[in-house]
């Protein structure tokens, strides 16, 4: 098992296993989709409302990678990205926080990635090592 | 082909439909009563709403009435490229409204114009609300944004949306006698609008006069690197809450069931990174207005300067690289011609 499976499984057993999230900032947090073969996560954040129980309040879109980020698999996050905020948020970018998990990133993916969320107002891409 | 809705008063209204010519003014009163010419940034934004319309161009008018409620008169189609010229037409004391196009009864309605069809501007209005038009979010002038005589709207739903308003209301509020139409025809003194279009380089309205005038004559300078556009509008704006405005929208037809919407924004000299986060915030903006299909149409966005930060040629040719979300075309002018036509050249 590679380690970003490691992490991948980790996070599919229990979102909160990692320090990626935190009840106390996250909310109510629920995994709503998950692909194995791109090992990809979809999770609902989700707030009390006395009313009807719970509302939406956006997603998180997590990849991990089980190798070093090159430019190649940027552009697959992204196109995955992407499809995510078509089907999910018709369009709004600012519904989704995408979180990109990797062994490793080139320079050029993290100077792209500082670029992009200095450019775009959207949910900034975070970029997490996975150990 | 393109539309259009021109601010008009009722008194110059009783002139222009007549006639068949409407004139936007080259002036104001000042303070002091005196009458004074636009300073040249006014007066490029006058050429350059005009100077996109052409031959056969569809037209609705915008009666400003001060004894009732205002209303749109249509729907009428332009007779020739806009001119300047200031022979005496209107009765005013001071504006001789020079920046002129001259205009005929639609030859498929011509009994709207005939008999005076028209809308309250109210039912207009509702139209924007109920989101059935998206090109315009209003008429009036309002502060901290230029006054606007003429406004470019979409040639497709948004136009037919106010015929079908014209014809609905036709029965009820048609006059009962027919308006003589006796159409002026072009002088021979009149200049084209196109010789008016100078200090491109100087001023950022001078150069979107020249590529609005470019577009609508599909001229391959811009084309070439555009592509065909079947339509084009100028200050369109992105969100009405905001009121944030695209400099350029344009249209292609990709094929029935999709369509490349180009969101280009101009600067007269240096494009920088501020420039690229509006263009790429109206983009992702864009996307989510109902007319777009998220799923099979194009949203690309377009700087147009004479330079471009370095920051920004790098992330944009990164960002294209990698085919998503659109992409951004940066495309450098140089003035020439002492400032009367430029060079365009796509450098992303």
């Amino acid at each position: 098992m590679t380690p970003t499976q490691d992490l991948y499984n980790s996070l599919c057993k229990d979102l909160y296993s990692l320090d990626i999230f935190d009840k106390s900032l996250n909310g109510l947090l629920s995994i709503i989709e998950k692909n194995d073969r791109h090992r990809t996560i979809l999770i609902e954040k989700k707030f009390a409302v006395s009313s009807s129980g719970e509302r939406t309040a956006g997603f998180f879109f997590v990849q991990c990678l089980n190798s070093f980020c090159n430019e190649e698999q940027l552009k697959e996050f992204r196109k995955n990205l992407e499809k995510v905020v078509k089907e999910r948020a018709k369009g709004n970018y600012m519904e989704v926080d995408p979180i990109l998990i990797a062994p490793g990133y080139s320079d050029i993916v993290i100077n792209f990635v500082n670029q992009y969320n200095n450019f775009q107002r959207r949910k900034p891409i975070l970029c997490r090592y996975g150990k | 082909m393109g539309s259009f809705i021109c601010s008009i008063s009722e008194r110059d209204w009783e002139v222009s439909r007549t006639k068949g010519v409407y004139g936007n003014k080259a002036g104001k009163i000042d303070d002091k009563g005196r009458y004074r010419e636009f300073a040249p940034k006014t007066k490029y934004s006058i050429i350059r709403d005009l100077i996109g319309m052409k031959e056969g161009d569809k037209v609705f008018f915008h009666v400003l009435s001060e004894s009732g409620p205002s209303r749109i008169h249509g729907i009428y189609v332009v007779r020739n490229l806009p001119f300047y010229h200031t022979q005496k037409i209107w009765n005013d004391p001071y504006e001789l409204y020079p920046y002129r196009f001259l205009f005929k009864p639609h030859p498929s309605y011509d009994s709207l114009c005939e008999y005076g069809g028209n809308i309250e501007v109210v039912d207009f209005y509702e139209l924007i609300e109920q989101r059935k038009i998206w090109s315009l979010v209003t008429l009036e002038n309002e502060i901290n944004i230029e006054a606007r005589s003429i406004r470019k709207i979409e040639d497709g739903k948004d136009t037919e949306e106010i015929m079908r308003l014209l014809h609905r209301d036709f029965k009820c509020r048609r006059l009962n006698k027919k308006i003589t139409f006796s159409p002026i025809p072009l002088s021979s003194q009149a200049t084209p609008l196109r010789n008016f279009v100078k200090d491109i380089g100087n001023y950022e309205n001078s150069i979107k006069a020249l590529l609005m005038y470019k577009m609508s004559q599909n001229d391959p300078t811009i084309i070439n690197i555009l592509g065909s556009v079947s339509d084009f509008m100028n200050e369109v704006f992105i969100a009405q809450t905001t009121r944030k405005m695209m400099d350029i929208l344009s249209i292609q037809n990709l094929d029935a069931n999709s369509k490349r919407y180009i969101i280009s924004e101009v600067k007269t000299y240096k494009c920088q990174s501020d420039s690229l986060w509006q263009v790429l915030h109206y983009m992702d903006l864009f996307k989510q207005k109902e007319l777009v299909n998220i799923h099979s149409d194009i949203v690309d966005g377009c700087l147009i300067g004479q330079r471009f930060d370095d920051e920004v040629i790098d992330f944009t040719k990164r960002r294209n690289a990698q085919g998503v979300n659109g992409n951004i075309l940066l495309i450098q002018y140089n003035p020439i011609k002492n400032g009367s036509d430029a060079n365009f050249q796509r450098i992303a």
